[in-house]
């Protein structure tokens, strides 16, 4: 049970992080890209594997905490 | 605007493109920007921290790692980390400089380097710029020989290897031979250069390199270091011989010259997590010049503009002279002065002095090449709008 415990928070903490830090990718790339903001087709690929990689963080820390 | 708690959200970096000449090279990168996000609580780096119980010997966060690639780059014998360059001077000063003795510095020194001696009690003997703001061997050679003359020999001869006030760059190494000659350690302040560009403490012939984490190295503040060669190693790193009268309490090798641990949380961490990156981008620093000629030269085709600078420009942080151009259009604008900076910020720029036209200074290090190109034709932009001439 107690090791049960360790490894649900374990996925959720590595879901905040994992999260945070593709979110932290977007903000890199608004940086590179201001004021405009006019993003090159790579850097549209890399805000989508952003967002997936969020979406994931979510749905993992939702399965895992409610 | 989402607040974070009770301070604002800043997104200067992220709406705007950002001149300050301060801020450029110190912008985190994205690795430091995580890093930071997991590092920042109080003593954090103090988890994995055994004996003997110093931050140079912890492995989880790499800081025992960081501090010998980090002597490794810059060709010296080893590296203390400070918080900020200005803490580095005092290390330096509070080695061996005492009281009522000479440091010799370059006239265009940045306060701090001052005040580092003036906190030891030691004497400021200033080496005269030339009319064209550079510190030449010859002069510090002068200033050398002034100060045997007048107070004595100096302990130190201090020298930035480009300054703030001119982004100039200047002889160091012919600087450091002529110190030599008369047996003066000398030390490199590079807050614009380690983290900018390539820096060869062997190469140069110094003594002591300082570099600014949050200036020029993409870390947070407060971070820096001191790295110095074999000679002066023991000295600036000496460990406590205090013991307490009473409870005859000692300290085991902490350093007495920065107080023990230095550089905690995510100073040093943001610091670690950006030095890939930092190494690799010195490698480029002709792209930033490339860029910010483009810059250069869009505000050189304004009529009357000129660069105050050494020119050409070997560094990305200029000073700008536009007496002739945008300060005749401030006589009658009803902005006045602000109407540059107001003209820029509706452009989505910032970081330069608001309400100045006659001289002012700017910083392109780590634009983008489209952000560069963006920012000339902003200028362009500026000038047409208010009928200056353009060649
Ligand atoms: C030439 C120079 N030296 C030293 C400093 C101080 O650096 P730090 O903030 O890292 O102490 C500055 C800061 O602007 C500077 O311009």
């Amino acid at each position: 049970m107690e090791d049960r415990k360790q490894q649900m928070s374990q996925k959720s903490i590595d879901a905040v992080f994992a999260g945070l830090y593709a979110f932290t990718d977007i903000r890199g790339l608004l940086r590179k890209s201001a004021p405009q903001h006019i993003l090159t087709p790579e850097e549209k690929e890399q805000i989508l594997t952003a967002g997936n990689t969020i979406r994931t963080a979510i749905a993992d820390i939702e399965r895992d905490l409610i | 605007m989402i607040p974070a708690g009770n301070v604002d959200t800043r997104f200067v970096e992220e709406g705007f493109i950002n001149l300050d000449p301060i801020q450029a090279a110190g912008r985190l990168t994205p690795e430091a920007m995580k890093a930071v996000i997991s590092w920042g609580d109080g003593y954090s780096v103090c988890d994995h921290c055994h004996k003997p119980f110093r931050l140079d010997y912890v492995n989880n966060p790499p800081v025992a790692d960081f501090h010998e690639e980090a002597a490794k780059w810059l060709n010296m014998d080893s590296v203390m980390l400070t918080p900020g360059a200005r803490r580095a001077f005092q290390v330096v000063t509070g080695t061996l400089v005492g009281k009522g003795e000479p440091v010799v510095m370059t006239g265009m020194g940045h306060y701090t380097a001052y005040l580092s001696v003036e906190v030891v009690d030691g004497i400021v003997r200033e080496i005269k710029p030339t009319p064209d703001h550079h510190i030449t061997a010859e002069e510090t050679a002068n200033a050398i020989e002034d100060s045997i003359r007048e107070v004595g020999t100096p302990k130190l001869v201090f020298v930035d290897a480009v300054d703030f006030m001119y982004g100039n760059m200047h002889e160091v190494k012919e600087i450091a031979k002529v110190a030599h000659q008369y047996d003066i350690p000398v030390l490199y302040n590079g807050v614009y250069t380690v983290g900018v560009l390539p820096v060869d403490g062997k190469k140069l012939g110094v003594d002591f390199i300082v570099g600014s984490g949050h200036k020029s190295m993409a870390a947070p503040a407060p971070s820096g270091l001191l790295a110095v060669n074999e000679e002066y190693a023991d000295s600036i790193t000496r460990t406590t011989k205090i013991q307490g009268n009473v409870t005859g309490r000692k300290f085991g090798i902490k350093q007495v010259g920065i107080l023990g641990c230095s550089l905690m949380g995510d100073p040093v961490v943001g610091l670690i997590a950006s030095f890939p990156t930092v190494k690799e981008r010195v490698n480029h620093f002709d792209e930033e010049l490339a860029n910010h000629k483009i810059v250069t030269d869009a505000l050189m085709s304004i009529e009357g503009t000129k660069v105050a600078s050494e020119y050409p420009r070997r560094h990305t942080l200029t000073r700008m002279d536009t007496t002739e151009s945008f300060n005749v259009t401030a006589q009658t604008h009803k902005k006045r002065g602000f109407f540059l900076s107001s003209g820029l910020a509706k452009r989505g720029i910032t970081g330069i002095m608001p309400g100045v036209t006659k001289q002012w200074k700017f910083n392109t290090y780590g634009l983008t090449r489209p952000q560069a190109e963006y920012l000339a034709d902003a200028f362009l932009d500026i000038a047409e709008e208010n009928n200056l001439a353009i060649h």
